[in-house]
């Protein structure tokens, strides 16, 4: 009996408490650290910051920018998911099930390239995609500017995408877009393969056409997938960071792009690590909220096969 | 490239001017940090290690003298920490090379580079482990008012003799305000190695090509930017996103040209008039003559300032305003006989204050933290100003350093160089500089309003007053400290 107490308790120590040990020391303590740190008027190099209560979260209401930046956040929040998830799931749709209304369920012709190339944005880093949007953008021969001209919009040839301040923050997520529809396309496409060809050609049978597919049969099947997809693309549209920094590198035109990340950097840049702290800490309960409540509100719309 | 540039142009640009393309390499490196701190402070329980600040052994010393101004240990260590941006470290190294030279070591001066200076050395100044010598410059680096009282002030350096100049002192053999960007409350805290000259530029085949010359007034450059449009040219251009505040420069540096210093005290007092005094105004009003007539290049307010300087250094606009480090910034895609060359600020009237006056302030701050061989990183510093290492830097790095004398009248074959240096000679007695707009962090809403203002879409009135609305602001905060200026 002894021994299989040990046992027992060594194997909870090892694949629990190790675990749980690791984590708490480099996930828990640092987010409780960076709480305290909230709360103080840490300058970012001293070792003794001086407690001041709540006085940068007093601050964080009054500062207009911040309110700025969270709405454009809220904004990419709200956009960046509907968007992204509209767009994969079209073309999920049409490389799986899209295709020829005869013989068996399959996709458009050429499916297999199709998935393969829209897939290629998202192998392209974060960074890579902001500089290369930002040449696609140059109002001095931009590829952009450069395709409306010559398609005889010539008054639009050297419009700044990123510098006027009502068309900044959409061509910054069209860029967002563009890099992470082919991978949610990659995901929806495996989920919808998980479901019976039967009920395809059921509703076929029924006299379903291709949108009345899409809608009624195949998004409340994967909504387990769609529900992950807008809980991250929320997130992204959270952050931004990297994008903004690149295509919008003082918060754009009039801020109309500025983004609680990056206005909290730039806190950090004036050493001010208290105060960006707090904004940290202000996003996490944010991102965290909005998670919950996209989890929350899926719950009750399962679908049992 | 672009590092080093935007920290340098703080003067002009504000803490936004770094924000550029630069954020790349902290991403790249964000992942770094993110593993590297927990494990440089981690250990200590928490980042800013709870008071642990005994722990720091200062080297012992020798008694001070002539040749040994700050009593080093000849056998010590030196730890040198250089930021790696548009001049590279090698004038660093070399500098390193003196030392051993001066003490007969060798290897005695440890000089690494970075371009992550405050990512790599946050950790080290909270642990109480900083290097002896920091070239606190770039994207990155450290926010001085952060580290104000973690610094060794350096007065005693312009003390001590200079190597290679006679037995005369290094503050003798500085150019005339080279000290004053660094200096807080009367003390040397920085010292800035490098000195740039602000001024318009232009590329001299170009205008030989078209038959252009180059303008001296406001009322030249307007007839100037009319012949340019005739040969489908424009005039300036702006990069918006993060550096229209070269405009804002250019502006308050014609307006201190016209209306003499006295301009310049009522801006860095935050006086409430500071932006409605006449020169400045006149100021305003000639760019938004520029700007009503269309001689800026279309869509600025969309690019950076490396895509506004590739169209200025592709002729497609005839001219710019940045400090001397721009040959630096776009060495490698600048045509070869461009001849890129330096431009007094145009006079906005017929009789200006200043005749061979420009803005001209030294940068690149160096820091000696309260460390380990703080002396050491003195006579670190010493070498590096000695004519020998200084000379050898201006010729690596085709830029002017805040030693007089070091660079020859042909620029060691650099037409901007050259062309800066004349106009640095021939104005050392009038030239000026300022610094209210990086000291209180305005450079970002700087930047914002001046692209509005270039793009057309704000009066010279609306311009005044957001301008002054950002100094009002600052000065009705009591937490913020401010500085004055006699």
């Amino acid at each position: 009996m002894r021994g299989r107490n040990l046992e027992r308790i060594s194997f909870f120590a090892v694949f629990l408490g190790l675990p749980l040990a690791l984590y708490v020391f480099f996930v828990v303590s640092p987010i409780l650290q960076a709480f305290y740190y909230s709360l103080t008027d840490w300058s970012g190099y001293d070792a003794n910051p001086g407690f001041i209560g709540m006085t940068n979260y007093a601050n964080l209401l009054h500062d207009n920018l911040f309110w700025t930046a969270l709405r454009n956040n809220a904004v990419l929040a709200v956009v960046l998911p509907v968007v992204t998830i509209v767009l994969a799931l079209a073309l999920a749709t049409l490389v799986t099930v899209g295709g020829s209304s005869r013989g068996q369920t399959r996709g458009v012709t050429g499916a297999g390239v199709y998935r393969v190339v829209s897939f290629f944005p998202y192998t392209i880093p974060a960074i890579v995609t902001g500089i290369l949007w930002q040449q696609v953008y140059s109002p001095q021969g931009g590829l952009l500017n450069g395709f409306l001209s010559a398609i005889g919009f010539d008054n639009l040839a050297n419009t700044p995408w990123l510098g006027d301040p009502h068309l900044a923050l959409g061509a910054i997520i069209v860029a967002i877009v563009w890099s992470f529809v082919g991978f949610y396309m990659v995901l929806f496409v495996a989920a919808i393969k998980g479901i019976p060809a039967e009920i395809y050609e059921a509703s076929r049978l029924d006299g379903a056409g291709s949108l009345r597919t899409a809608v009624q049969i195949t998004v409340p099947l994967i909504r387990d997938n769609i529900n992950t997809a807008v809980v991250y693309m929320a997130i992204l549209g959270l952050d931004a960071f990297t994008y903004m920094a690149i295509l919008a590198p003082t918060g754009g035109p009039n801020n109309q792009a500025l983004v609680v990340t990056q206005y909290l950097y730039s806190n950090f840049t004036t050493a001010k690590y208290g105060y960006a702290i707090a904004m940290g800490v202000v996003l996490a309960l944010v991102t965290l909220l909005v998670s919950i409540g996209v989890l929350v509100s899926s719950r009750k719309q399962e679908v049992e096969l | 490239m672009t590092d080093v540039t935007q920290q340098r142009t703080q003067a002009a640009a504000g803490p936004t001017g770094r924000s550029g393309v630069q954020r790349r390499s902290f991403l790249k490196l964000t992942l770094a940090a993110g593993v590297g701190a927990p494990l440089a402070t981690g250990l200590a329980g928490c980042a800013a290690g709870g008071g642990s600040s005994s722990g720091v052994k200062t080297v012992a010393g020798q008694a001070k003298s002539a040749s040994n101004p700050f009593g080093i240990d000849p056998a010590a260590k030196v730890d040198v920490v250089i930021f790696k941006g548009g001049f590279g470290d090698q004038y660093a190294v070399d500098a390193g090379k003196t030392y051993d030279t001066t003490w007969k070591g060798s290897g005695l001066a440890t000089v690494t580079s970075t371009t992550k200076i405050n990512t790599e050395l946050q950790p080290r100044f909270v642990g109480s482990n900083p290097p002896d010598v920091i070239d606190n410059s770039g994207a990155d680096s450290i926010s001085f008012a952060g580290i104000q009282d973690k610094v060794e002030t350096l007065d005693d350096l312009l003390e001590a003799p200079a190597i290679g100049f006679d037995g005369k002192k290094v503050k003798d053999i500085l150019i005339p305000g080279a000290t004053d960007p660094g200096t807080f409350n009367g003390h040397l805290l920085q010292m800035n190695y490098f000195y740039t000259v602000y001024s318009l530029w232009y590329g001299a085949k170009l205008f030989q090509t078209n038959g252009f010359t180059a303008p001296t007034t406001w009322d030249e450059v307007m007839a100037l930017g009319a012949a340019a449009k005739a040969k489908n040219l424009s005039l300036f251009v702006f990069g918006g996103q993060n550096a229209s505040s070269y405009y804002h420069e250019l502006a308050i540096s014609m307006a201190v040209r016209q209306g003499g210093k006295d301009v310049l005290k009522k801006l860095e007092n935050l006086d409430p008039d500071g932006y409605s005094q006449e020169p400045v105004q006149q100021a305003f009003t000639a760019l938004k003559k520029a700007v009503d007539a269309q001689y800026f290049l279309p869509g600025g307010s969309g690019m950076i300032h490396t895509q506004a300087q590739t169209q200025f250094v592709q002729g497609k606009a005839l001219l710019y305003p940045s400090g001397s480090w721009l040959e630096n910034e776009m060495i490698d895609i600048t045509p070869k006989d461009f001849a890129m060359t330096s431009l007094q600020v145009p006079a906005l009237g017929a009789s200006p204050a200043l005749k061979t006056g420009f803005h001209g302030a030294a940068g690149e701050p160096f820091i000696v933290p309260k460390g380990k061989n703080p002396a050491g990183g003195k006579e670190y510093l010493r070498n590096m100003l000695s004519k020998e290492a200084a000379t050898n830097t201006s010729k690596l790095v085709k830029s002017a350093t805040v030693v007089t004398g070091t660079v020859p009248e042909d620029g060691f074959g650099s037409t901007a160089l050259a062309s800066a240096t004349k106009i640095q000679n021939a104005g050392l007695k009038e030239a000026y500089d300022w610094r209210y707009n990086t000291f209180y962090g305005m450079g970002k809403q700087i930047v914002t309003i001046w692209n509005t203002f270039l793009s057309g879409g704000m009066s010279v009135s609306d311009l005044t007053t957001q301008l002054q609305g950002l100094s009002d602001k600052v000065k009705a905060d009591p937490s913020i400290k401010k500085f004055t200026v006699q």
